[in-house]
């Protein structure tokens, strides 16, 4: 019995790794209340604890202003990975719902959707975010979702497009169709289910892609602003002391790659999980 | 009586190419508990005739004329009124039961699928039903076998599922567009013992499309002949093997005879 996509996944050691570093990542945020040693806004003594170097006490040191590193970063989980998430959710959704709009209804709504594709996909995303921060001022996290999500569906959407075109052409879609299904049906039942293993895909990298946007957004300055931590504006803090305390930026860095890193593995072995259901099937 | 199916004047031509005919004038009709073959090499348009009575022709087709299912007109009719017809009144079974089915989905949800499509809300009862369908139309151990995927059966098995589709919301016409000619011959003869026992015991009407006069002449009372896009012959079975009319049709009845008695 051939295993299907997820089957495959789940049985996939590379991707298990990788979910696995996801999931405690994910459970460090939510649990970053109760895991964090110390308060991450609060600057007990700004002069006498200011960067400290690790120790037992303060495991990744503290910051120029006497904050705990390892308590900001473990909260700034919580921002990054919120904004990321909530990010990832809208382009994927948005990308999912205009593409195959675009296939199945075709003609001029697939023509305005396609040339709106194109249009975007040739502006430079931080730039644009970019100009539009410094246009409405500073955001919030909300804002930073709607921004960072509305302009990441563009690849979304052209694979949801061409999966759903070259659906369209089998069979089985006629064969439905003959038996009394409604286009919306088929789209749902058939379509959607086909389509979901490259779309987990392309959620996979737009998580991958957003970590570090809404990392150098805040890291420039237009992003989450101080005190509320984020791993951007955590790594913004430690770089002007990288020569005399370079332990600042190791906590920060170590969270946007390792989570960077365990989605793009996830995204491969899923990539590749596909390919070998295709070469089965 | 008023029949189930009439066609009048059909016109089939490809919706931008000048001039490129796929049928021309073709007209029939198929009463209630009827079973009619239309015979046809490859390209005479069979399968084009088939998808026009469903309303089903591909945007790139333009059909003209009329074609009538149980006093309703088929070609004019609103996309949602087709639509309704099609799987609940009108079925169709398709040649290649592989492609034919959604590789990725249990064979047991894509039979229910049909009468979720037609209105059935209650998920439980219309795989039951999917179940009893398939073990009616002879899937041999049709309880296990619903969990499959449509890879892991045989093409009779297959055939079989897309038959209980087809028929699960027992239509009154059943097309069947070269139902058994991807299969074997002993599972075919299988496959025509079912569609034989359906239509006599519910009285359904059968309109079976294909290239092989054997089969159609074990199920169908009528044969109708289609020659490049025309209906060149319309008679009783056994009156068109015994005294064709056209010379295509005497050429394959002359053909099916040399290979009963090889010389």
């Amino acid at each position: 019995m051939a295993a299907s996509t997820w089957h495959r996944l789940r049985h996939d050691g590379a991707a298990r790794g990788a979910a696995f570093v996801l999931g405690a990542v994910a459970a460090a945020a939510l649990l970053a209340p109760w895991l964090s040693p110390f308060d991450p806004t609060a600057q007990p003594d700004p002069v006498a604890l200011r960067l400290l170097s690790p120790s037992w006490a303060h495991l990744f040191g503290t910051d120029p202003f006497s904050r705990d590193v390892l308590s900001r970063v473990l909260h700034g989980a919580r921002v990054s990975l919120g904004v990321a998430a909530g990010a990832m959710l809208l382009s994927v959704t948005l990308g999912a719902a205009l593409g195959a709009l675009a296939a199945v209804v075709g003609g001029w709504v697939d023509a305005a959707i396609g040339g709106l594709v194109d249009v975007l996909i040739a502006m430079p995303r931080l730039l644009v975010v970019i100009a539009l921060v410094a246009t409405f001022g500073t955001l919030s996290p909300w804002w930073l979702v709607a921004l960072i999500g509305g302009s990441g569906w563009l690849t979304t959407a052209r694979i949801v497009r061409a999966e759903f075109r070259d659906h369209l052409q089998r069979e089985y879609v006629l064969a439905a169709r003959a038996l009394g299904a409604t286009r919306w049906r088929i789209v749902w039942r058939h379509l959607l289910p086909a389509v979901a293993p490259q779309v987990a895909v392309a959620a996979a990298l737009a998580f991958a892609a957003v970590i570090p946007l809404e990392a150098a957004l805040s890291f420039v300055g237009l992003g989450i602003q101080p005190p509320l931590p984020s791993w951007g504006n955590i790594l913004l803090d430690g770089t002007d002391y990288l020569t005399t305390a370079w332990w600042l930026v190791l906590a920060p860095v170590a969270a946007v790659s390792g989570t960077v890193g365990a989605a793009l593995v996830l995204a491969d072995r899923l990539r590749a999980a596909i390919a070998d259901e295709e070469r089965e099937a | 009586m008023t029949p189930l199916l009439s066609v009048e004047a059909l016109r089939v031509d490809v919706a931008r190419g000048a001039g490129v005919r796929i049928l021309e004038d073709v007209s029939f009709s198929l009463s209630s508990g009827e079973a009619v073959g239309v015979l046809g090499a490859s390209g005479s348009g069979k399968t084009t005739l088939a998808l026009a009575m469903l309303g089903l022709l591909p945007p790139t087709l333009v059909a003209r004329g009329s074609v009538h299912f149980e006093g309703h007109e088929v070609l004019s009719a609103s996309r949602g009124a087709r639509r309704a017809v099609r799987g609940r009144r009108c079925s169709i079974v398709f040649q290649e039961p592989l492609t034919a089915l959604n590789p990725r989905m249990r064979v047991v949800d894509q039979v229910a699928e049909v009468a979720l499509a037609h209105g059935e809300r209650d998920g439980r009862r219309a795989r039951d039903a999917a179940v009893q369908m398939m073990e009616r139309v002879g899937l041999a151990n049709a309880a296990a076998q619903a969990a499959r995927l449509p890879h892991e059966l045989s093409g009779g098995e297959r055939q079989r599922v897309l038959l209980a589709m087809a028929l699960l919301l027992e239509p009154a016409l059943l097309i069947a567009d070269e139902p058994t000619s991807a299969l074997d011959v002993t599972v075919q003869a299988q496959v025509l013992q079912v569609l034989r026992a359906q239509q006599r015991e519910r009285g359904m009407s059968l309109l079976m499309v294909s290239h092989d006069l054997g089969v159609l002449a074990v199920l169908c009372s009528r044969v109708l002949v289609l020659h490049e896009g025309r209906l060149v012959e319309d008679a009783p079975t056994r009156q068109l093997l015994e005294t064709p009319a056209h010379p295509f049709t005497r050429a394959i009845v002359a053909a099916v005879r040399r290979m009963e008695r090889p010389a």
